[in-house]
């Protein structure tokens, strides 16, 4: 059985409907999760300054959808899920500006800062785990890095529980075999 | 298909380790503030409080003038660039070692407000609302090394006056609030501000329709002393002057002046000493350097023995380019690139340094979503795409990195 290798936040009780301290609300979701939605960005999209933007969006885009969250627990879930589709939307931009650029001026996956922070061995993974398909980059770090169970991860992902299992099976196969392990 | 159970533990524990490491390379101490409902823009703001039906009838025209404007972009931006192929220039998230925050002016009456933008990517992280309502910010600069910044904002529109405030900006972009400046308020609507890297001097430039001609000032602010020059008394095509910078001691001042009958910009560029007594602005001025190409944008470095200066390429307009010049012969150093199309628009981009004077934020009025982040010793330039971009106000200098 796998282990989470940080805990998961909890308390997201505090959500209410009420649309008139929606702001306190908010603040306080930003407070408990912002950093490791923060985080978790980063490992998809590479650059801190994008990350943190994907995240001000997001939390912003609680404002327009806090009222309509019928459900105040799934505030946290309605911000990953945003997050993760922020990292899309970076991740695309990216892509279209490479198409305009030639191969040598391909946009750096991992910013220099942080790859130099991560150290040799740590970089050699990550830059495994960036060259692998969207999805299964998302699945890992979804499940590596927030430590969720593969059916939070099926519900964030829309899709099936059995496809989460076996995009991962997959994306650590890959892994193992870029970093040199045997899977 | 193997289970999870099959997976080499070591493989998810490298994994593990490696995704914490990474992460952990943002802290607490580096993030932005929560967001405010104020983040948004005026139409995120509006359209929630309209009714459904009634936001689908009003989406509908905005949506398609947004596809005409798209179509007419790509048209004009786009295929030019494919077909010209790559523009030689690496995108990337910012410059090491460039200041992460600047602010800026947005010029839009409705908002009232300074903005600080991240300058990786152009986006508002927070807004320093004015001091009252009534109160609109004119100008900006940074003042010293610290992150702190001044602010120039009407005090009175019945009297002219302005008044300067202080403030910072915090690790995570978060400003402080507006602090007064202990020093008399200024007549007149500032133009222009400029700051000094030890933090000790300002000088600013006011006109505006209560001001009888344009004046510039320098504030010592220990002494609290402040001496102000004039250059020229009005006419059909008046004597300009502008673009004041100073050295990290505040005790040189830089700046453009020339008749304003020139198509291609003031061409004459002075220093002048900070201490010198007030009057004329050009009396204990030196002249510095003149070009036919006319002069855009003009920086005094820090030690003052150099100044960056953006110009057309050639007399009659081309690109525009930024130059290294001396200050001492007048003779360019080196050319630091190419930084604007240039065109019959006098698209000329306004620049601000950071407080080490070895970074360039360069914005462009003409061309909104121009930014780009420029190393001075090497004239590496770094485009910043920004979907939000900083809409600066007019001609006037609008930002402080």
């Amino acid at each position: 059985m796998r282990k989470a290798s940080t805990s998961r936040p909890r308390g997201t009780a505090v959500v209410q409907r009420a649309p008139a301290v929606s702001e306190q609300l908010v603040d306080e979701l930003y407070r408990g999760h912002a950093l490791r939605l923060t985080r978790m960005a980063l490992l998809l999209v590479g650059d801190q300054p994008s990350a943190e933007d994907v995240v001000q969006d997001a939390f912003l885009g609680l404002f327009r959808g806090l009222g309509r969250l019928n459900d105040s627990s799934r505030a946290v879930a309605y911000l990953r899920v945003s997050v993760l589709n922020g990292c899309r939307s970076v991740l695309r931009s990216r892509q279209r500006a490479r198409l305009r650029r030639a191969a040598a001026d391909e946009l750096p996956v991992w910013s220099a800062e942080s790859a130099a922070l991560a150290g040799e061995d740590r970089r050699e993974v990550l830059q495994a785990v960036s060259q692998l398909p969207r999805r299964q980059r998302e699945v890992l770090v979804l499940r590596y890095f927030l430590g969720l169970s593969d059916s939070e991860i099926a519900v964030d992902l829309g899709v099936s529980r059995g496809t989460v299992v076996s995009t991962a099976s997959r994306a650590l196969a890959a892994l193992a075999r870029k970093v040199g392990e045997q899977a | 298909m193997k289970g999870r159970e099959d997976m080499p533990a070591q493989v998810e524990e490298r994994l593990r380790d490696a995704f914490r490491a990474a992460a952990e390379a943002i802290t607490a101490r580096d993030l932005p503030g929560p967001p405010t409902p104020r983040d948004r823009s005026w139409v995120a703001r509006r359209l929630p409080e309209w009714t459904p039906r009634a936001r689908v009838r009003a989406v509908i025209p905005v949506v398609a003038a947004a596809c005409v404007a798209v179509i007419v972009v790509a048209a004009t931006l786009v295929a030019p660039r494919v077909l010209a192929g790559p523009p030689g220039r690496v995108a990337a998230t910012g410059l090491a070692g460039a200041p992460r925050f600047f602010a800026g002016l947005t010029g839009k009456p409705q908002d009232n407000a300074l903005n600080i933008y991240r300058s990786a990517t152009g986006r508002v992280v927070a807004s320093v609302p004015a001091p009252r309502p009534d109160r609109e910010f004119e100008a900006v600069a940074r003042l010293g090394g610290d992150r702190t910044y001044v602010a120039a904002a009407v005090a009175s529109s019945r009297a002219c006056t302005t008044q300067l405030y202080r403030f910072t900006i915090g690790p995570g972009g978060r400003p402080s609030g507006l602090i007064p400046l202990s020093v008399p308020q200024i007549t007149g609507v500032v133009m222009e501000l400029a700051g000094s890297a030890d933090g000790n001097v300002l000088a600013y430039k006011v006109g505006g329709l209560c001001a009888p001609h344009l004046v510039t000032g320098v504030i010592h602010l220990a002494t609290r002393q402040i001496t102000t020059w004039s250059y020229g008394t009005g006419g059909l095509q008046p004597p300009m002057d502008g673009d004041l910078s100073l050295t990290a001691d505040g005790s040189a001042l830089g700046f453009m002046a020339g008749s304003s009958a020139n198509p291609y910009g003031l061409a004459n560029v002075w220093v002048l000493p900070t201490s010198a007594p007030g009057g004329p602005l050009t009396r204990h001025a030196r002249k510095v350097l003149h070009l036919r190409t006319g002069v855009f944008r003009v920086l005094l470095s820090n030690t003052g023995s150099q100044m960056y200066v953006e110009t057309a390429a050639a007399p009659r307009g081309g690109a525009v380019i930024l130059s290294l010049y001396s200050t001492t012969t007048g003779k360019r150093i080196r050319l630091l690139g190419r930084i604007g199309p240039g065109g019959m628009n006098r698209a000329e981009l306004s620049f601000t340094p950071d407080a080490a004077g070895k970074h360039l934020l360069i914005y462009g009025y003409f061309h909104p979503g121009h930014l780009e982040e420029m190393n001075l010793s090497t004239g590496r330039l770094i485009p910043v795409t920004t979907a939000q971009p900083p809409v600066m106000d007019g001609a006037q200098p609008s930002a402080a990195w």
